[in-house]
């Protein structure tokens, strides 16, 4: 018996001659945040429609909480609480009332619905009509509904969309607390890596329909560790020098990179033997690899993010 | 399932869906009114009766029907509410079977308001002009008969009309089916085949021969709780992008 809250094994679909989602095997622990990334087009919203029993897969099994989606639908739904893509709601109802409906489909008692809309901010506005609100009221309202009935876990499909910096702050600290203030497992999905960053401690890398990468974000770094940029002048000499000791060395304009980690005393053995050989060395930085630098590196640089 | 209901009825506060439901019987007691106000009418209550209902059953019927299932359809359509809404534990046929029976509820409710509007309208142009005032005991009974059998025989036609609304993201296909039926069943009125026609079966309630108004009846009401089913099957199985 494993842990896996959500747990997909060999999951496929097709759009007509387009491959959109192609043998997922998605595995995400229980507390886990994680993040669900990749460009626009990649298979994403796919996924998560899958995931929540809205289109059928060609290929495959899709278990929510132990539960298989499709032949126990309602078990592996219940205690999921989802936002996909943009928020939709009632316009010419109140923000209360939109949660009304979704509480009377639950049903769940009417304190859930004002304790939601205090949990996002919008029990101020909760008697406005939605289609006097901005998006990013919208998004609220949408979280709300997501979290009405303490769910277990939580699909986010660009959560943050149309929110102002404020927003997407709280926002992302609502994400990254979720596991300890709701005790929910959080799948987000985004196109932003710096989103990702700052919010997950797992992540699912995909791109054209294959998932490239899943496991914990700290797992993801120590596969990439960066590197050393030294800037010094004659930076094809000093290539020469160093790939005696480090072969995969790469020559800059105005300097070398050593890929790789270096701790204190080994950054400074290099130092010392470069400037003792005679190169004017200007600068030594550490290079700690980025999400989109790695994302770009496993896809080929052909994963453009936005 | 009273969960689904109670939601589907929340929905329709503020929504435009009231304001058609109206418009039926509105029309009908003013015209019925202004008929019997300018003399032409034969003033008597079986009259009354019968001119609003064939109105009812010919055109405002199937145009309400059409109106309203597009409405209902459209509240989700229209902001994209289906992915929330089908996301959630509820099973998919109950969502689809709460769009049933709340078209069929306003159509029931429409046509008790038609009920209302026929004798209403006899007695409030007997009130303006006691010249015009109906003959004879008002037809509680009949009418209730009348009208009632229209509405089990709208089924198929409620049927077909909420099944291309709820199928399509679109507000004009609906609508030009509905609009297109209704000329339709005017021409095929006299057609033989014309009592298989879903428009016309309500209609069909006037007919003189009674077995062709039984015919009707089971035609579009069995016919129709049968393509309701078949819809809220086909629905609930269906990808939702």
């Amino acid at each position: 018996m494993n842990d896996w809250v959500i747990e997909t094994e060999g999951v496929s679909r097709r759009f007509g001659s387009v491959q959109a989602v192609d043998s997922l095997d998605l595995h995400v622990p229980k507390g886990a945040v994680a993040g669900f990334l990749g460009p626009n087009g990649a298979g994403k919203t796919t996924t998560i429609r899958m995931l929540l029993g809205l289109i059928r897969p060609q290929g495959g099994s899709i278990r929510l909480g132990g539960h298989d989606i499709h032949r126990a639908r309602r078990r592996a739904l219940t205690g999921v609480g989802s936002l996909v893509e943009t928020p939709a709601h009632y316009p010419h109802l109140t923000g209360a009332e939109n949660l009304d409906i979704a509480c009377h489909m639950a049903g769940l008692p009417r304190r859930e619905r004002d304790r939601v809309l205090d949990l996002v901010g919008l029990a101020g506005a909760a008697k406005r009509r939605v289609k006097g609100y901005s998006l990013g009221m919208r998004q609220r309202l949408g979280l709300a509904r997501a979290l009405l009935g303490n769910p277990k876990l939580l699909i986010l499909d660009e959560p943050t969309n149309g929110l102002d910096p404020s927003g997407i702050h709280e926002m992302r600290t609502l994400i990254r607390e979720a596991p300890e203030r709701f005790g929910a497992t959080v799948l987000v999905s985004s196109h932003l890596l710096g989103e990702i960053e700052q919010t997950a401690n797992h992540v699912a890398l995909m791109h054209r329909g294959k998932l490239l990468f899943q496991d914990t974000i700290a797992a993801l770094m120590d596969a990439h560790p960066g590197g050393l940029t030294i800037r010094l002048d004659r930076p094809a000499e000093a290539l020469a020098r160093v790939q005696a000791t480090h072969a995969d060395a790469a020559e800059l304009e105005d300097g070398i990179r050593l890929p790789g980690r270096f701790t204190a005393a080994e950054r400074a053995a290099i130092n010392r033997d470069l400037v003792e050989a005679g190169f004017a060395v200007s600068d030594l930085t550490l290079v700690k690899p980025s999400l989109e630098s790695i994302f770009l590196e496993r896809t080929g640089g052909t994963g453009d993010l936005q | 399932m009273i969960g689904v209901m109670r939601a589907e009825a929340l929905k329709l506060r503020r929504s435009l869906a009231i304001i058609v439901m109206g418009v039926a019987p509105v029309m009908t007691f003013i015209l019925t009114v202004l008929i019997q106000l300018s003399g032409e009418s034969p003033g008597i209550w079986a009259f009354q009766m019968m001119s609003t209902s064939a109105i009812w059953a010919y055109f405002l019927l199937p145009m309400t029907a059409t109106g309203l299932t597009a409405l209902l359809a459209q509240m989700e359509h229209g902001p994209g509410t289906w992915s929330q809404i089908l996301a959630t534990p509820v099973a998919k046929w109950q969502v689809f079977t709460g769009k049933v029976v709340m078209a069929l509820a306003l159509m029931a409710i429409v046509t008790a308001l038609i009920y209302v509007s026929i004798f209403a309208s006899g007695f409030v142009a007997g009130w303006i002009n006691p010249a015009e005032a109906l003959e004879g005991s008002p037809p509680w009974w009949d009418a209730a008969k009348l009208l009632g059998k229209m509405y089990l025989a709208s089924f198929l036609l409620i049927a077909v009309q909420l099944g291309v609304a709820l199928r399509f993201n679109s507000f004009a296909l609906p609508v030009s089916v509905g609009i297109g039926g209704t000329f339709v069943a005017v021409a095929a009125t006299s057609s033989k085949y014309g009592i298989f026609f879903p428009w016309l079966l309500p209609v069909n309630m006037l007919a003189s021969e009674p077995e062709r108004a039984e015919f009707a009846l089971m035609f579009g009401g069995a016919g129709g709780a049968v393509l309701l089913a078949l819809i809220v099957l086909y629905l609930s199985r269906r990808d939702w992008h």
